[in-house]
């Protein structure tokens, strides 16, 4: 056991050769120089796989989201071809308001220039009929403007 | 794999739809009512029996102004309703911008003309006076008034139709690539939807024509007039007593009209609409694939 300690202690008083130290710390500093030719390709190496993980990340995240698609989808797209079909009918009825408009004002411009009472003023007699009706059909065209207006 | 999961229909949902500016607004309905009532009103007290003859007289007199005032009031609201829109309306093309500008001056001398019979109809105290006032409007109205602005409406109106075009047209492209995504798939076989998405192509491509034929019709016309109108006031301007039968046999005829821009809108848009009862005739049909 003496022995090994004192082979041990020995061991410890090693030191290397002045010229292999020198030799050695040379060869560490010059390994650590920057080798641009080098780096660079590394860096492009990196950029690209960068890059391309970028693209497959977009590519995966689109077809999830194209994937996700469901039969509620085209629900959701019937919804709307029923919306583009409602705002033609707001056009349609639109087209047809101003000439109600100007055959309105015409007849109430009559009516005010007109002598005496008038039986058969328009606007009396459909207000009349529109009495008598037991199952009146609502009014097509004011219901698609209250859409619009309201 | 679900076939719900298919890579397909990303055309098929979220679609901006169009929504089109109403061209009259809530103001003009509620004008129209309002007028509507005063009418309704003066009936009744012309038909009232029940009150002595001064005093009907009265309230008939009084009846007949507001109606005056409510079509004067309905016919202003028009008027600044198109003003809005038309100066909205964003062209390059020169004779828009000729009608665009003609119009907005027409509709500013109209303003001018019913603001004037405004203040008059307050200061009337006679029977005679009021019927002759209502009269006088009406006059200006079938005159021209009505004629320019249901001219100016469909315009406006087919300017409209044109967006709803535009989303229609769009709509077809995404169904369209939706659908050769499906035939790649083998959900479909190929050309399974054709006939159907040619039928709603040529609906579309007529509403286009019908639309493009109706504004066309308007323009024509609003040109006619102003040469008309212009050769008139010259040649009245240059002789202005004996020339006058002549001038009537130089006016250009305003070339007959087959069919009215009105009808012509008519027609683009139930063209339009049974395009999209298509598309949803192939939604369906595509739902029941997919399920």
């Amino acid at each position: 056991m003496k022995q090994i300690e004192s082979q041990l202690k020995n061991l410890r008083k090693i030191r290397p050769d002045k010229g292999f130290a020198l030799m050695c710390r040379e060869d560490l500093l010059s390994s650590t120089v920057v080798k641009p030719g080098i780096d660079l390709w590394r860096n492009l190496g990196l950029s690209l796989s960068l890059a391309l993980t970028a693209m497959l990340v977009v590519f995966v995240a689109q077809n999830a989201a194209v994937s996700s698609y469901s039969i509620a989808s085209l629900e959701k797209f019937e919804e709307e071809t029923t919306l583009s079909r409602d705002q033609i009918n707001i056009t349609l009825a639109e087209i047809n308001y101003h000439s109600d408009l100007a055959s309105k004002t015409s007849m109430a411009l009559s009516e005010a220039a007109a002598e005496g009472p008038s039986h058969l003023n328009q606007n009396l007699l459909m207000k009349e009929a529109e009495s008598l009706k037991i199952d009146s059909a609502p009014d097509n065209v004011d219901i698609l403007l209250d859409q619009v207006i309201l | 794999m679900k076939k719900t999961n298919f890579l397909i229909a990303s055309g098929l949902v979220s679609l901006i739809v169009f929504f089109p500016k109403p061209v009259f607004g809530a103001e003009i309905k509620a004008n129209a009512e309002n007028l509507t009532t005063s009418v309704n009103q003066l009936i009744e007290v012309k038909d009232d029996k029940s009150m002595s003859d001064p005093e009907r007289l009265a309230k008939e007199l009084e009846a007949r102004k507001q109606v005056v005032k409510d079509a004067l009031s309905l016919s202003l609201k028009e008027i600044s309703s198109l003003e809005t829109s038309l100066k909205a309306l964003k062209t390059k093309d020169e004779r828009v911008l000729d009608f665009q500008s003609s119009s907005l001056e027409y509709l500013e001398s109209a303003k001018t003309f019913y603001e004037e019979q405004s203040d008059v109809v307050d200061k009337l105290a006679s029977m005679d006076e009021v019927k002759a006032l209502a009269q006088k409007i009406k006059d200006y109205r079938d005159a021209g008034y009505n004629k320019k602005i249901e001219r100016v409406t469909n315009f406006l109106l087919l300017n409209q139709i044109d967006g709803l075009i535009a989303t229609a047209e769009t709509r077809w492209q995404k169904i369209d690539s939706d659908l050769k995504k499906l035939e790649r798939g083998a959900f479909v076989s190929p050309g399974y939807f054709d006939a159907n998405m040619q039928k709603a192509k040529k609906y579309i491509s007529d509403a286009t024509n019908l639309g493009a034929d109706a504004k066309e019709q308007i323009l024509k016309e609003f040109e006619a007039e102003k040469i008309s109108a212009e050769e008139k006031l010259s040649l009245t301007a240059a002789s202005p007593s004996e020339d006058k039968a002549q001038v009537q046999d130089n006016t250009p005829e305003i070339a007959p009209k087959v069919v009215n821009p009105k009808e012509l809108a008519e027609a683009s848009l139930t063209n339009l609409k049974s395009s999209y009862d298509i598309f949803l005739k192939i939604s369906q049909s595509v739902k029941k694939i997919l399920q």
